[in-house]
């Protein structure tokens, strides 16, 4: 089965080939052979052909951080359950960003509003972030009151099916 | 050292400036008290400290803002004198006072100090009124209507900031009329909710400004003396992210005027301990009062690489009673010092602030480098504190030398886990403009584009998928256990 990750609105689709005597994946179309190896200090090594890279890599849940050299890549894990059950998201529902609270409430359910218009104003880091209509719409549910708390991905607005 | 200074001392605050302050005491022979919201139990100042107290709060941060129960922790435990670090309680007046009512040193200035130069528009009619200079600006006393027609009169384009403020908050620069009228109500609801007082003030904003800072240490009897100063014009936001001395343009007559001047207006304030004098220079080389930050900062150590000295225990000899040790002759500058502060966020999305847990951490090491942190493996990042995590100081004989080096130290440091604004300073280490010291305040948007990632090449890009992957379970088992000859069939079946 093919393993997905995500990286921002990209997602990479890596096939497992072959795993000896080298591993090779096929990346969206393209056929890598790579040599994995762990040094003792927890590195990975990898040599592509002629080329060495050296990478750290943390997995926190379904969040896979990679430096390689000077840079560093985020990845998600689209785990195939998980990937079914996006297929059924609602795209009237506004997720938060990040955890935070609410610091102030700007529209009501029945309410319609302007693509733009600032529905609810969140705190996160001490910052504030406005949460705004995506389109025009009809609010349907405010899930949140001013200084609830909530987690990331929390659903703070719905909207009414249009 | 024969006897210390204090038996004990309470550090009212957390994270990397909490750590900092304790290895001074440490090398003192000083007993490192240190307090603790249950948030931040596994925080690595509560390990680092002799003794550690636990404190409460409705949040993590009331908790550290909470002064009656910090100074009464602090009677409790028997501490001589407390320490604020900068942020929560280290520019508050009233917590000033109420250490010093309850019989015991606070390490900073004297709270009427503390509240004179906290209170911009004060801060400013002192330093006016001793002959020092400040752009000129229209305070609200009255409604905003009144405030907005005085603005008027003034050149534009002008700057829009909270009375009581600082660290950015609030801000607005304006360039026409129309525009004053419109963000001016804005700035007042932000200047209100950040620092309960909704009065605000405007000054003439000057294009292409660069932020030069003082280090100052005062006996309280109008003694003082400078450190050198600081260049701090790479900033987001209005807060600072880069920091370097010795400043990498000044010529050394405009440097020396600019130092004097911020002895002149911290013996004039009869300030005590150690401070710092803002100030903005203009293209044209003059410059102007800014404020004063009454407090250990956040790039103190840039100071301490230059020249040598422990700003921590400096601060310590003045608060014992002991003045200034040293004569401005016996401080010199050696070298150069860059600090990178080191933030979870998401540098090419507007700077947002990230969350997530530290899952790995390698500090950098060698030569001329030094990582102050507060955050350990394994700790989580929420949103209830500062995204600054920590901060990356080098140093070098010469400015390029130490720009090497940050860039060395950058890619060697290792922060997983949680997004971090890491790739983007070594990107800044790597930017021309950078290196040509070509510096104003308005770096980070004019380069923008400049300091956008490159494009990955496809093999690093699939190395970083492999090693990715690799760390996924699913995709571990298949590469492990897949018995080798169907394994290799895959390939056909697919």
């Amino acid at each position: 089965m093919a393993t997905q990750l995500r990286a921002g609105d990209r997602i990479f689709t890596v096939d497992l080939v072959e795993r000896k005597p080298v591993l090779t994946v096929n990346i969206d179309g393209a056929v890598w052979r790579i040599e994995v190896q762990a040094a003792e200090n927890g590195e990975l090594v990898l040599k592509l052909g002629d080329r060495e890279m050296r990478a750290w890599r943390s997995v926190h849940g379904g969040e896979v951080s990679v430096k390689l050299g000077a840079r560093t890549f985020h990845f998600s894990y689209l785990d195939p359950i998980d990937r079914a059950k996006e297929a059924g998201a609602d795209s009237n529902e506004l997720r938060a960003p990040m955890p935070g609270v609410v610091v102030s409430v700007h529209a009501q359910p029945g309410e319609s509003v302007r693509k733009g218009q600032t529905l609810v104003t969140i705190e996160s880091m001490k910052l504030h972030t406005a949460i705004a209509a995506p389109r025009d719409a009809v609010i349907s549910t405010i899930h949140f009151g001013e200084g609830q708390t909530f987690e990331r991905n929390a659903v703070l607005v719905t909207l009414a099916a249009q | 050292m024969s006897q210390p200074l204090f038996r004990s001392v309470l550090i009212a605050n957390r994270g990397e400036i909490s750590c900092r302050i304790l290895r001074t005491l440490r090398r003192m022979g000083i007993q490192g008290v240190a307090v603790f919201h249950r948030e931040d139990r596994p925080s690595p100042h509560v390990a680092a400290a002799d003794v550690a107290l636990e404190i409460d709060g409705s949040t993590p941060t009331a908790a550290y803002l909470d002064s009656e129960q910090i100074v009464a922790t602090a009677k409790a435990a028997g501490v001589e004198a407390i320490h604020p670090g900068y942020g929560f309680l280290a520019e508050n007046a009233d917590f000033a006072e109420r250490v010093v009512a309850a019989g015991l040193s606070f390490i900073g200035p004297r709270p009427e100090v503390i509240r004179l130069m906290g209170d911009k528009v004060h801060a400013r009619d002192f330093v006016v009124k001793h002959g020092f200079p400040v752009l000129p600006s229209v305070v609200q006393t009255g409604n905003l209507e009144s405030f907005c027609t005085e603005a008027s009169r003034l050149r534009f384009p002008l700057l829009i900031k909270a009375a009581a403020g600082g660290g950015g908050k609030g801000m607005i620069i304006v360039r026409t009329r129309e525009e004053l009228l419109e963000k001016a109500p804005l700035a007042a609801g932000e200047a209100k909710r950040y620092f309960a007082d909704g009065r605000i003030y405007t000054e003439r904003y000057i294009e292409r400004p660069r932020h030069i800072e003082v280090q100052v240490l005062g006996d309280g009897e109008g003694g003082a003396i400078h450190l050198f100063e600081r260049e701090c014009s790479i900033q987001r936001r209005f807060q600072k992210i880069i920091e370097e001395a010795p400043s990498p343009t000044l010529s050394p007559a405009l440097r020396d005027t600019i130092c004097h001047t911020a002895v002149g207006i911290t013996r004039a304030a009869r300030y005590t301990n150690a401070g710092t004098i803002e100030f903005i220079l203009a293209p044209d080389d003059t410059f102007y009062f800014l404020e004063m930050n009454t407090r250990l900062q956040v790039e103190h150590p840039v100071t301490e690489l230059t020249t040598g000295l422990d700003l921590v225990a400096e601060q310590l000899f003045i608060a014992a009673g002991q003045g200034l040790r040293l004569r401005q002759d016996d401080v010199s500058a050696r070298g150069h010092a860059i600090e990178c502060r080191i933030s979870a966020e998401d540098p090419d999305h507007d700077f947002i602030p990230a969350t997530g847990r530290v899952a790995l951490l390698r500090a950098p090491e060698g030569e001329g480098v030094r990582f102050d942190s507060g955050i350990r493996e394994g700790q989580d990042i929420t949103p209830s504190f500062d995204p600054m995590l920590a901060k990356l100081i080098v140093w070098g004989d010469n400015r390029e030398t130490a720009i090497t080096r940050m860039t060395r130290a950058l890619e060697e440091l290792v922060l997983l886990g949680v997004q971090t604004n890491v790739d983007y300073l070594a990107r800044i280490m790597r930017d021309e403009a950078f290196h040509a010291g070509a510096l104003h305040t308005g770096f980070v948007v004019e380069r923008a584009t400049a300091l956008c990632p490159a494009d990955v090449d496809d093999e690093t890009q699939a190395a970083a998928l492999v090693a990715a992957a690799l760390g996924i379970e699913d995709f571990r088992r298949l590469v492990s256990e897949v018995p080798e000859p169907y394994a290799s069939i895959n390939r056909w079946r697919n």
